[in-house]
């Protein structure tokens, strides 16, 4: 279960790695978490901590994308935005492809590294994050290798304009002036102009890093384009952004739980998204993760142990007070009325 | 086998036409004296009443005249027995006679001569016992020449009847007994059935034909017990739907096969109604046992060339074949195509030899086909790789199929599994669908090849199916180099 920084407590276990600034480990699976460690965690600049607060019963195993392979495509994005495009654009493929490896083999997509990183490594990790959604969303939607790579490198990329955004815009917790947001919306051009350095990189690459903050119904920007001008690419782009953009922690605001951004998302299409492609998204999204903790129709707290994919509103749920299994595809009567948050998990914690 | 017509049979038409004629005659004979005694017995009633008219007439007059003078009533009634009698007078005479009586009967009354009276009225009466006479006499001879010609008549008729009830019934007889002999007489089997489903004809060569019957006349049976010819019958005609050279095969009483050759023909009557069938069968067991021998052996040859001689499995070439005739045939429908390989075999191998490593293979053929359906296709595609065409499949049920088969791999104990890597013998399974992946067979082969790729590259014990974003490594570089 993910938990900002501040509502861990010492004793509790870290279930996922955390990863530091440099992309070193900082502590590894299963590390007992302590007061000064805990601290430290804070000074390092990480948001949010994979941890058990339960007993290893309530543990689901955890099938997420290879730190390695994550962290490997970070460092290549952060290379490539340093050093000014000159990266191999072979590499970019191999990359790129590593991850498309490990999403045919089933792997989960929809855990953040953005979660798990400091703040200065937010876009890089983003970046990645959007990466895997849209292959995912591309394998769903049959697209075969070729185009898988296109899409996948194009969603790799699609933020490197940022890094000419300054700093100060780009970290701003309050709420951007005109102005500013002006500049920030710049990212977009400013990354087109910085793909045209990479050679080889196709045209449908280049386009979803100029087109992924466009919108379906013309409100996006930096053209405007509506409809069906803007590449299925640059659509899938866009709404892999978004959520994992609402799903985040920011200094500016809390993240979204994931059965609310699951809504958002539904809501949203056909208006901001081409419907098919936000529905194909959704296909990707569970509103309860296995992991997470819920409360039931009949006051009942639990954490999710397993997950079928066409019952995603129905998991298997293990009842936190008496550890009994519910599984909801056969409990018609009950229901998950929502997911506990940070203060709850933490309250579940120290008892 | 012929029949003779019996002499016994013709005597019974014979005297069997002349009773029915006799019967006749007596009809015809009763009828025509009836009509005779009629006639006769009114005539003489009439004359009676004459008779009687006129003796009274008489017994008037010589009253009338031994009083010497008539009185008016005497007149009257005397008046009134000419005037009923003139009218029955058929002959002339009589009529003059009635007529002279009633001129004296005017006399008396206008005080004439009484003598004249009683005169006219004995001639009256003497005549009218002598018309009594002539009529006795004339109805005698009546009588006679009616019986002669009432005789007369039945012979011609009685004589006419028998010629032509016997000629009749001789043809009859006749048609009869050639439908015995050649009912008799063939060594066909013949079986007619009717409308109702029942046995109307039936000949001897049936009965031996189907092995012996346990009614000899089967006449009136249900055809669904005149054995699998009888049923077949039953079928036909029910349904209308006859056929020639249909072969029959059934089991004999003594449990042995009995093969016939049945045709069918519809029995109808003039306006093309149905009115039964008839089945003529002949024995087929020996050509029937002799074709079977020979389709068997080609069966087999067949099967020879098609079976993989390690796994008795199917082999690469009856799988190619078969897959292009289904991909061919079956515009619609789905199947699924299944890669199975053996992981680590070359470990195995290496190990225990290619003995122990044939047969892993063998035992393995074994669990793959049972866990598919009849309808489905194992085969060896070649050296550990296998592959199953799983008929009626789509992806889910595939997957179901195809993960039900790697569990049972992946426990069951193959002897001196504890060699490999893992310590069990394992397979990953690649899975495409038709027609969802490709309707063309190679293209197929391709994508659960493919879907192989991709299992073993992930992990080994595995299932995967065919997606386009799966490509094999050589594919990969293509892409990336290109
Ligand atoms: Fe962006």
């Amino acid at each position: 279960m993910k938990l900002p920084v501040r509502y861990l407590l010492p004793g509790m276990v870290l279930a996922s790695p955390i990863i530091s600034n440099n992309k070193q480990l900082l502590l590894g699976k299963g590390v007992i978490l302590t007061a000064k460690i805990i601290s430290s965690l804070k000074k390092f600049g990480i948001l949010v901590a994979d941890v058990t607060i339960l007993s290893k019963d309530f543990e689901a195993p955890s099938n997420e994308i290879d730190y390695g392979v994550r962290l490997n495509a970070v460092s290549l994005v952060e290379e490539l935005v340093m050093g000014g495009g000159t990266v191999n654009y072979k590499k970019i493929l191999l990359t790129v492809d590593s991850i498309i490896g490990e999403i045919l083999e089933g792997k989960e997509v929809t855990s953040n590294l953005t979660n798990l990183c400091s703040v200065d490594m937010y876009t890089f990790a983003h970046c990645v994050d959007v990466c895997i959604l849209s292959i995912a969303a591309g394998v769903l939607l049959n697209y075969d290798r070729k185009k898988l790579l296109t899409l996948g490198t194009g969603s790799l990329l699609h933020d490197i304009g940022k890094i000419k955004v300054p700093l100060m815009i780009l970290n701003k917790p309050e709420k951007l002036t005109p102005e500013e947001f002006e500049e920030m919306k710049r990212h977009s051009d400013y990354g087109y102009e910085m793909s045209k350095a990479i050679y080889d990189l196709t045209v449908l690459s280049k386009e979803i890093i100029l087109n992924h903050h466009e919108k379906y119904d013309g409100s996006g920007y930096p053209r405007g384009l509506k409809g069906e001008k803007i590449s299925d690419m640059a659509a899938i782009c866009s709404v892999a952004d978004v959520y994992n953009a609402i799903t985040t922690d920011r200094i500016y605001r809390k993240a979204l739980p994931p059965h609310e951004a699951y809504e958002m998302i539904m809501a949203a299409g056909d208006l901001m998204f081409k419907n098919e492609i936000a529905l194909t998204l959704l296909k990707l999204i569970k509103p309860y993760p296995v992991g997470s903790a819920v409360t039931l129709s009949n006051g009942l707290k639990g954490i999710v142990i397993d997950l079928k994919e066409e019952l995603i509103f129905r998991p298997v749920i293990k009842i936190i007070e008496t550890k009994e299994i519910v599984d909801l595809k056969n409990q018609h009567n009950l229901v998950i009325t929502g997911l506990l948050n940070n203060e709850e998990v933490q309250k579940l914690a120290l008892n | 086998m012929v029949i003779i017509p019996s002499v016994r049979k013709r005597l019974f038409f014979t005297v069997s036409a002349l009773i029915m004629g006799l019967l006749i005659l007596f009809v015809f004979q009763s009828m025509n004296n009836y009509a005779t005694q009629k006639d006769i017995l009114e005539r003489i009633e009439e004359r009676r009443l004459k008779i009687n008219q006129i003796a009274k007439a008489v017994e008037l007059s010589e009253r009338i005249f031994s009083d010497g003078k008539a009185s008016q009533i005497q007149i009257r009634e005397l008046e009134q027995i000419t005037q009923q009698l003139l009218p029955v007078m058929h002959t002339l005479e009589g009529k003059i006679l009635v007529q002279n009586l009633s001129g004296s009967i005017e006399n008396v009354k206008n005080g004439g001569d009484l003598t004249k009276l009683v005169t006219n009225c004995k001639e009256l009466s003497a005549f009218q016992q002598r018309r009594l006479g002539n009529d006795l006499w004339l109805l005698e001879t009546e009588i006679i020449s009616r019986g002669f010609k009432n005789l007369i008549t039945s012979i011609i008729i009685t004589v006419i009847l028998g010629v032509a009830v016997a000629w009749g019934l001789h043809r009859l007889a006749r048609e009869y007994l050639l439908t015995k002999v050649i009912l008799q007489g063939t060594t066909n089997g013949i079986l007619v059935g009717n409308e109702k489903g029942r046995v109307a004809v039936s000949n001897d060569a049936f009965c031996n034909l189907l092995g012996g019957c346990k009614k000899k006349n089967m006449v009136g049976i249900p055809l669904a017990e005149a054995g699998e010819p009888g049923r077949l019958l039953a079928l036909a005609i029910q349904g209308n739907h006859f056929m020639v050279g249909q072969e029959v095969c059934f089991l004999g009483p003594n449990n042995n096969e009995i093969c016939l050759l049945m045709d069918t023909i519809p029995w109808k009557d003039e306006r093309g109604k149905i009115l039964g069938g008839m089945a003529v069968v002949r024995d087929y067991t020996e050509q029937w046992t002799e074709k079977q021998k020979v389709s068997a052996e080609n069966i087999d040859l067949r099967e020879k060339a098609e079976r993989d001689s390690m796994t008795g499995l199917y082999n690469y070439r009856a799988f190619i074949e078969h897959m292009q005739q289904r991909a061919f045939y079956q515009s619609q429908g789905h199947f699924a195509l299944l890669m199975v390989d053996l992981d680590n075999f070359k470990i195995y191998n290496d190990a225990l030899g290619h003995l122990a490593g044939d047969r892993l293979l063998g035992e393995l053929a074994n669990i793959m086909m049972d866990a598919v359906r009849d309808d489905d296709m194992v085969a060896r595609y070649g050296g550990d790789e296998f592959v199953i065409v799983l008929q009626g499949a789509n992806l889910n049920k595939a997957i179901d199929i195809g993960e039900r088969l790697r569990l049972s791999i992946a426990n069951h104990p193959f002897p001196s599994q504890e060699c490999l890597p893992g310590g069990k013998v394992t397979v990953s399974i690649g899975i495409s669908v038709y027609p969802e992946n490709s309707s063309n067979v190679e293209e197929l082969i391709r994508c659960a090849d493919a879907a192989l790729y991709q299992a073993k590259r992930v992990s080994r014990n595995r299932l995967e199916y065919y997606r386009p974003a799966i490509c094999t490594g050589k594919e990969l570089s293509e892409i990336v180099n290109s």
